[in-house]
């Protein structure tokens, strides 16, 4: 399938240091990616190269299938975006502010604004002035103001920031919701973990820069399982035991002499008598409580802002 | 590029913009009345009109609405939308370019249409096609060296991203203005010949040469379309090149 999105060895340097090093991701239709970092990691620098808005470095930016400086125009008719905190003239209505992008974007439908006001939950402050809106009513006119064109890519940086539990359940439902129902794709910057971890399919972390790693969905969901470990004298024989005595299948050999056991955790007792009866040798048993969190500790040098 | 335009008409809704231009309009009208004893004389009438819009208000208020203009998108941080949206930044600087047009063009017709409107309820005499004329060129030619000067109070505001920058550019214009006014009653040709090379000044002394014919032959000077539209080229052209290739940062 064709990337919607694809950046090639992206980088920005400015004098004294290095605010985006070398970030190659793609993105299809229907995927969301999280793009996870801490703050000052290079999230919203790498997306605002992607808008056109900074000028890399080095590196290359497609966008549908063609290069992004050459196709500047084409591409931004099909893109829905929400940089940091939304900016808007607060002088006007919210369906003013959404008339403003309307005319921009060169659309002669207006029953859209309706439309996507309602999809952001602010049908009944629509004709509120934006100088009296909250910070969450201000991010949630930044989503509308997004969806209105009906955008085949969606680039939302921390849509979420000052919005309460309920709206941001109600964002991150609607973001799942536009990815599988309309097939749309969304980059999604947060430097919060959890927050990110329920919506995407597949995670890009980013720290001091540098995408240091990308985890697809099945992953993560590895990622964030809990465990026993044995560490054991052959494994190869142990896992023939578990799978005939117990049937157990959800395990893992990480490294030789390791068992990691995802299933029965509350058997680990009986799993260590089998294997002590089946004259294989337990030197240790742990319970691995590893959590995606640690995980991205683990990534960026336990740098706890994520 | 109707479409640009019209969006930039809509951001003016409900701003104070639209009363500064009222108030720009009529403050030079209702201030000549002041200067007028029982009975109005035309040309003074005008002439104290005309002083007064473009050597005081205009230079202030026009820096002031340029500013507001260009910097309101940085100040309310909607920059970050206006350079995504899928038109060249150049139509987007013109569109704010018109605008500014539009709404000077607005102060000098609202004035001019007071002035005259005051001037008839005022004075027993009737206005001659002559005098008429003659005030109406020179309103026009002001409202051309003012729209000329357009880029120069934008340019401020888009590097200084503050309205500061375009209030003091309004109050240097406004001295340079005083200094030629003065250069020209007083005779003073060194000073005369300086001010005309310099944007701003320079259509003061054409206003004067036009209105009062006091600028003695003698004194050298050039044409003030030269300097005003040396300033609109390179300024217009620093611009395009500015909004084309600056980077739009975090607080920028």
């Amino acid at each position: 399938m064709e990337s919607i999105l694809k950046t090639s060895g992206l980088t920005k340097k400015y004098k004294t240091h290095t605010a985006v090093d070398g970030i190659s991701l793609s993105l299809k239709k229907g995927e969301i990616y999280g793009f996870l970092g801490q703050n000052g990691a290079g999230k919203t620098t790498t997306i605002r190269m992607i808008m056109g808005l900074i000028k890399p470095t080095s590196g290359r930016i497609e966008l549908f299938g063609k290069d992004a400086e050459s196709s500047r125009k084409s591409a931004f008719e099909r893109i829905g975006s929400m940089i940091e905190i939304p900016g808007f003239y607060t002088n006007l209505t919210a369906v003013e502010n959404l008339d403003i992008h309307r005319r921009m974007m060169g659309m002669g439908n207006k029953e859209s604004i309706e439309e996507s006001l309602e999809q952001a939950g602010l049908l009944d402050a629509r004709n509120k002035r934006v100088k009296n809106f909250s910070l969450g009513m201000k991010q949630r006119l930044g989503i509308a103001r997004a969806l209105l064109h009906h955008p085949e890519l969606l680039i939302l940086d921390e849509p979420t920031n000052g919005l309460d539990p309920a709206g941001i359940k109600e964002v991150r439902q609607l973001i799942i919701d536009l990815a599988s129902k309309r097939n749309i794709a969304v980059l999604v910057s947060s430097h919060i973990l959890s927050e990110i971890q329920q919506m995407a399919t597949k995670l890009g972390i980013v720290h001091r820069g540098k995408l240091v790693e990308e985890i697809e969905q099945q992953e993560l969901q590895m990622k964030n399982r809990h465990c026993v470990e044995f560490k054991v004298s052959n494994e190869r024989e142990a896992v023939m035991l578990l799978e005939q005595k117990m049937d157990i299948r959800d395990y893992s050999v990480p490294e030789p002499g390791v068992i990691r056991v995802f299933e029965q955790l509350s058997e680990s007792a009986a799993i260590n008598r089998m294997l002590v009866e089946n004259r294989i040798e337990v030197a240790e048993i742990t319970m691995l409580r590893e959590t995606l969190e640690d995980y991205f500790l683990s990534l960026t040098g336990g740098e706890r802002s994520a | 590029m109707l479409n640009v335009f019209y969006a930039e008409i809509l951001k003016l809704k409900r701003t104070q913009l639209l009363w500064l231009t009222l108030f720009g309009g009529m403050l030079p009208a209702v201030l000549s009345i002041f200067g007028q004893s029982r009975s109005l004389n035309w040309n003074d009438f005008l002439i104290n009109n005309s002083l007064f819009l473009n050597v005081m208000i205009a230079p202030l208020l026009l820096s002031l609405l340029a500013g507001f203009v260009v910097v309101r998108e940085y100040g309310d941080n909607t920059i970050n939308q206006l350079f995504v949206y899928p038109h060249h930044r150049v139509k987007i600087l013109i569109g704010k370019m018109i605008i500014i047009l539009f709404l000077s063009t607005a102060i000098f017709v609202l004035n001019y249409a007071l002035t005259l409107a005051a001037g008839s309820i005022m004075s027993d005499q009737q206005l001659s096609e002559a005098l008429f004329w003659k005030f109406t060129r020179a309103n026009a030619w002001m409202l051309a060296f003012q729209a000329l000067l357009i880029p120069v109070t934008m340019t401020v505001g888009i590097i200084g991203k503050s309205f500061i920058p375009p209030i003091v550019l309004g109050i240097v214009a406004v001295l340079i203005n005083m200094m030629g006014m003065q250069g020209v009653e007083d005779h003073i040709a060194g000073r005369v010949t300086f001010v005309s090379y310099i944007p701003f000044g320079s259509m003061i002394v054409h206003l004067l040469d036009m209105m009062k014919a006091n600028v003695p032959d003698d004194i050298y000077r050039i044409h003030a379309l030269y300097p005003q539209a040396a300033v609109f080229l390179l300024f217009f052209l620093f611009n395009v090149f500015y909004y084309t290739k600056s980077e739009v940062h975090s607080g920028s």
